[in-house]
């Protein structure tokens, strides 16, 4: 597979509210730039997930557009909290699915992804013999298949234990900096934030107001062991310092 | 322990059958020896009468599971239709089959139409059930993840809801199967005259006669081509979804 074209995304005066709600977000004008990883923190209920459904076109905004530059809105993917495989299919048959639905079967593409994730002999498994890792990784290699120019995740890795959290964020790392997509993660994990991201969002609400426009300019590649710098540290600050305040 | 525990429960029934046999008189309770002799002796009616009953079970079964499918895939296609058509499957679960029989008997005579749609009228609800559970079950993310991909209608239901659903559905039809054996049953008690030969008929025609070790020898083969069925259906629920499904091995 080839590196990507990474998409810039704008939220144009981005409304949203489910009926007879109070709005969920509410002419949010955000801009997020191509290549980058932002991630958007923000409290339990603020309406995170909302925006990156809003962004992968899952539901539709009552005013304004969530602008992309890719070519249409095929060229997203969204990583679930939680792995979203499909118990019957094979690890292959489930990175498969996303070019089986758009009519595009690419066996050598699938395979390598799979390589890719390190999954090239796992191809055959169920995802009831894979590890909690092993689901997510293949959760990333079938929204890697489509040679994305936007990925959205939320929360992708919440639910790993630390060690497979922590192999995660480098394997995710790798990836990104390879296929050279733009990802917009929602986290909870500040650490995991400033860790990953090039821009770290706060957001409150309902509706979503941005608090904080942080950029991380710590250098790549980066690796757990700077948790323990000073920057690393003053950051992470900074992101729980807003979030108290706004809480 | 446990696998031995039944057929010690198996033989304890027995010998207390047997024990309570030669107190009353074989016309009323004939004894396990009276019962298998009747089976040694009427063996080839027993058997042509099972396979006609498995016939009118199977194909009442078949027929519940066509409409039932369609049922619960036009239920997921339209809430309204169910809201106006669920209310009417449910009466038919309520009414009780004794009492439709002999209405069928009148609309399509005697014979196997008659214990085939008593078998699909007792089979209909429970699949409907499991199917239109199943087809609703998967998660929404699953949902979101399909249509993020561009899936429509007709791909959501192939390449989720359905197979979402096979646990479900297995689950009705492991109720249904069993049901269809009684459902064929009791449509042969009222609509079948011996041609052919059925267990419904059978049960009937020894126990008016008082050749009660017949009439016993034909509700084990009913008990038998209950069990037969069930375990063909965990069968095929093993070889179907077993691989991917922890509660469906057998």
């Amino acid at each position: 597979m080839d590196a990507t074209v990474a998409s810039p995304v704008r939220f144009e005066g981005l409304s949203f509210g489910w009926p007879g709600g109070r709005p969920i977000v509410d002419g949010l004008d955000l801009a997020l730039e191509a290549g980058r990883i932002t991630a958007i923190v923000g409290p339990s209920g603020s309406g995170k997930s909302t925006l990156l459904r809003l962004a992968a076109g899952l539901s539709v905004p009552d005013r304004g557009a969530v602008v992309t530059g890719g070519d249409g809105p095929g060229r997203s993917a969204f990583v679930f909290q939680s792995p979203t495989l499909l118990p019957w299919r094979t690890v292959r048959a489930n990175v498969a699915l996303p070019l089986e639905l758009r009519g595009t079967p690419d066996p050598a593409a699938v395979d390598a992804v799979l390589q890719r994730v390190g999954l090239g002999d796992a191809g055959d498994l169920l995802p009831r013999q894979l590890s909690g890792g092993m689901k997510m990784r293949v959760s990333l290699a079938r929204a890697l298949v489509t040679a994305p120019t936007l990925m959205l995740l939320d929360e992708p890795f919440s639910a790993l234990d630390a060690l497979t959290r922590s192999r995660m964020h480098r394997e995710f790392l790798a990836l990104w900096r390879s296929a050279g997509f733009t990802a917009v993660m929602v986290t909870h994990d500040v650490d995991e934030a400033v860790l990953l991201a090039d821009r770290v969002v706060v957001l409150d609400g309902p509706p979503l107001r941005p608090v904080l426009d942080l950029a991380i300019d710590l250098p790549r590649p980066r690796a757990e062991h700077q948790r323990h710098e000073p920057g690393f540290g003053a950051r992470v600050e900074q992101v729980l310092a807003a979030l108290r305040e706004e809480t | 322990m446990t696998r031995v525990a039944p057929v010690l429960a198996f033989v304890a029934f027995l010998a207390l059958w047997a024990a309570l046999a030669t107190t009353l008189s074989e016309v009323l309770l004939p004894g396990p020896a009276d019962v298998a002799r009747a089976v040694a002796r009427e063996w080839a009616r027993l058997l042509e009468a099972t396979a006609w009953t498995a016939a009118a079970a199977l194909a009442g079964l078949g027929i519940a599971f066509v409409g039932a499918m369609t049922g619960a895939i036009a239920f997921q296609w339209s809430r309204r239709l169910e809201a106006a058509l669920y209310p009417y499957a449910l009466l038919l679960q309520t009414v009780p089959i004794v009492a439709i029989a002999p209405l069928l008997v009148v609309w399509l005579g005697y014979g196997l139409p008659v214990s085939t749609a008593t078998a699909a009228i007792v089979c209909f609800f429970p699949i409907l059930t499991g199917a239109s559970v199943g087809l609703r079950a998967c998660d929404p993310e699953h949902v979101d993840l399909l249509r993020l991909y561009g899936a429509g209608w007709w791909q959501e239901l192939f390449k989720l809801r359905l197979p979402w659903s096979l646990p479900y559905l297995f689950s009705g039809l492991r109720t249904a199967v069993g049901l269809a054996v009684i459902g064929a049953i009791v449509g042969e008690f009222v609509g079948s005259n011996g041609q052919p030969p059925t267990l419904g008929y059978l049960v009937l025609r020894s126990a008016r006669s008082a050749d009660t070790a017949v009439t016993f020898a034909a509700i084990a083969a009913s008990t038998g081509l209950a069990l037969v069925c069930f375990g063909a259906v965990r069968l095929l629920e093993a070889r179907t979804i077993g691989r991917w499904h922890a509660g469906a091995a057998p």
